[in-house]
């Protein structure tokens, strides 16, 4: 991973175990970017858009956003939402991490413009499995160019 | 008024006095009327009488007087008039006592007046032979004796008691008959009274009994009103219940998969470092294994397999709930066919468990498919599944239609579910029997969760040791519970 404009990790993960085991998994995967880690939405959102909700202050940066569905003060779907509305944010890839298998709500996600969409599994093997996918993800995104 | 006149059977017991009254007066006439006529009867006969003797009279007069002239003149025609009315006298004589013969008082009057007649008849022969003879004188001897003056008198005098007799009679059945036909008039007058009086009762009544049904009607139509508004109120409360149970059913089952999700991702972590801390160790001597090792991956198994059991409940809520949550899309389903096609796919199943599933035709419901299925493929699963060792299974699929609703009948011979257990089999996570199969005890749960959704209710009758039948109790046509509505509704807002 040898990438000029390096990709920023946001990960908006309110479950302590979850961030670090996900975390170990993206290390695992080989993958060295940094990762942003945030346990809530509010404070994803200041760092994504900025505390005017512009999301000037990302303007033209390399972000990947890893979102937990139930978080304690909104839910990421809200947070999905805005990211994908706002014209700075729309091209970053967002995944959807999160224990919900529902398929209304996977199906919500994807509309709203969610690029991946991952089930935490109770079976580790799958979960590991799951995340040092995204190492592939990595190497396709497109970073947007520096206006 | 009296109690029974106000139950509704009072206008029929009016009706029945005024028949009574009715058929009195027909039969209190008729007596009447044959009174009356035996009474038309009786005049006639003492008209009859009185007739019959004043021509007795008559004739007696009339001979006399043929007599006395014939004497007096000698000319045949006096002795024509005579001897025509003396033939006659017998026989009117006889006439009249064949008229009083069924009369007590008047016969013995005609039999004392039978011999006088008789000898008067006698007397007035003998004269007409003497004037005849030629002996005149002899004749008028016997006209001057007093005996046919006394002869006559007599017959005047019993004739006079008979026809005064006659005439009391006559009197008394004229008054009798008045008094009869005074009697006919007060009954008929009476009985239309009677029966104006009934009629007019009667039509009261009805009326009366018209009004409180009205009432009635509208009282019960009120009450159903009533009865309305509070089913739908129970069922709103009922639906919002078991939406917050559903709600509750999928947050704890997803808020408790997230520390699941950590305790697994952490065992496997620890697991990890396990391999690494062995490796870092010195080997132990040949074909020995660390003590402390072993018993860390004793720790390992237990914490990984109550993991996989946890997840696998968390797992059955969650579906148990989602379940509770779909969508449900009604449609006319050929249950037969669904059936059948349930046990084909049965088949090696049903071959290894030596059993067979006869399917007896059954309706068509309106309901859903999916749901449909399920139910049914987990009632003939469960049959199948628990037999009775060495009893072949036969397991019989029959319905019934009753009324709006379907009766589905799935009966087992297997080894049937013991009294205590037969509410506890369709808890979630609870099971009955030997614990010999593999199970969660989720199947039935889901069963009456989907049943009741689709508008019916489950039944099961069974005796231990000889088999169970579930009976599912679907509406024929689409009628699920309201939940269904006000979630729709709510989706909708």
């Amino acid at each position: 991973m040898h990438n000029p404009n390096p990709v920023t990790i946001v990960m908006i993960e309110d479950d302590e175990g979850h961030a670090r085991l996900i975390e170990k998994n993206i290390r695992r995967a080989g993958v060295t970017n940094e990762i942003v880690a945030f346990p809530n939405g509010t404070g994803g959102l200041d760092y994504l858009l900025g505390p005017d909700r512009s999301g000037l202050v990302n303007r033209g940066r390399a972000l990947l956003v890893l979102l937990d569905l139930n978080l304690p003060d909104m839910t990421g779907v809200d947070i999905l939402k805005l990211v994908k509305s706002n014209e700075h944010l729309k091209n970053a890839p967002v995944v959807v991490l999160t224990t919900t298998d529902d398929k209304v709500e996977i199906q919500r996600c994807y509309e709203l413009g969610c690029n991946v969409y991952i089930t935490k599994p109770v079976n580790y093997e799958s979960f590991a499995h799951a995340i040092r996918q995204l190492g592939l993800f990595f190497s396709v995104i497109q970073v947007p160019e520096a206006v | 008024m009296s109690g029974w006149l106000n139950r509704p059977s009072g206008p029929v017991v009016l009706v029945g006095l005024g028949l009574v009254a009715l058929v009195m007066m027909g039969v209190i006439s008729v007596l009447l009327v044959r009174a009356s006529e035996r009474a038309g009867t009786a005049v006639t006969e003492t008209l009859e009488v009185q007739n019959q003797i004043l021509t007795l009279q008559l004739t007696l007069r009339r001979a006399e007087s043929g007599q006395r002239g014939y004497l007096l003149t000698s000319d045949p025609d006096y002795l024509d008039t005579y001897a025509a009315a003396i033939d006659l006298v017998m026989p009117r004589l006889e006439r009249l006592r064949i008229l009083v013969s069924g009369n007590a008082v008047q016969a013995p009057l005609v039999e004392r007046l039978g011999p006088f007649v008789e000898d008067k008849v006698r007397e007035l022969r003998e004269v007409v032979a003497l004037h005849q003879a030629g002996r005149t004188d002899d004749a008028l001897a016997v006209v001057r004796s007093d005996l046919g003056q006394n002869l006559m008198t007599s017959i005047s005098e019993l004739a006079g008691q008979i026809r005064s007799n006659e005439e009391a009679g006559l009197v008394r059945q004229n008054q009798q008959a008045a008094g009869t036909n005074r009697l006919l008039l007060f009954v008929n007058l009476a009985g239309a009274v009677a029966i104006a009086v009934l009629a007019a009762l009667s039509i009261l009544l009805i009326r009366r009994f018209e009004k409180q049904t009205l009432e009635a009607q509208a009282a019960l139509r009120e009450a159903n009103l009533q009865l309305e508004e509070k089913v739908e109120e129970r069922t709103a409360d009922l639906s919002e219940a078991n939406d917050e149970i559903q709600r509750f059913a999928y947050i704890v089952s997803h808020d408790l998969r997230s520390p699941l999700v950590n305790i697994m991702g952490f065992t496997s972590e620890l697991e990890a470092i396990r391999n690494d801390m062995a490796d870092r160790l010195p080997p132990p001597p040949q074909g020995e294994i660390d003590p402390s090792i072993e018993e860390f991956d004793e720790a390992l198994r237990f914490i990984k397999s109550s993991i996989r059991k946890m997840d696998g409940l968390i797992n059955a809520i969650l579906n148990l709930s989602r379940a509770g949550r779909r969508e449900f899309d009604p449609q006319w389903l050929p249950l037969g066919e669904l059936v059948t096609g349930l046990t084909g796919a049965m088949a090696h199943q049903l071959l290894e468990a030596d059993a067979r599933i006869e399917v007896e035709p059954l309706p068509q419901v309106e309901t859903d498919r999916l749901a449909i299925g399920q139910i049914f493929s987990n009632l003939l699963d469960n049959a199948v599944k628990y037999l009775r060792p060495g009893v072949p299974g036969l397991i019989r699929v029959s319905a019934v239609e009753k009324g709006r609703f379907v009766l589905i009948r799935v009966e087992d011979n297997g080894r049937g579910i013991e009294e205590k257990d037969r509410e506890r089999v369709f808890e979630l996570f609870r099971r009955a029997g030997p614990q010999d199969r593999p199970g969660e005890g989720i199947g039935l749960a889901h069963v009456r969760t989907l049943v009741r959704r689709l508008g019916g209710t489950i039944r099961l009758e069974s005796e231990a040791g000889k088999g169970s039948t579930f009976t599912v109790i679907l509406p024929k046509a689409w009628r699920p519970r309201e939940v269904e509505r006000t979630r729709s509704t709510e989706r909708a807002a």
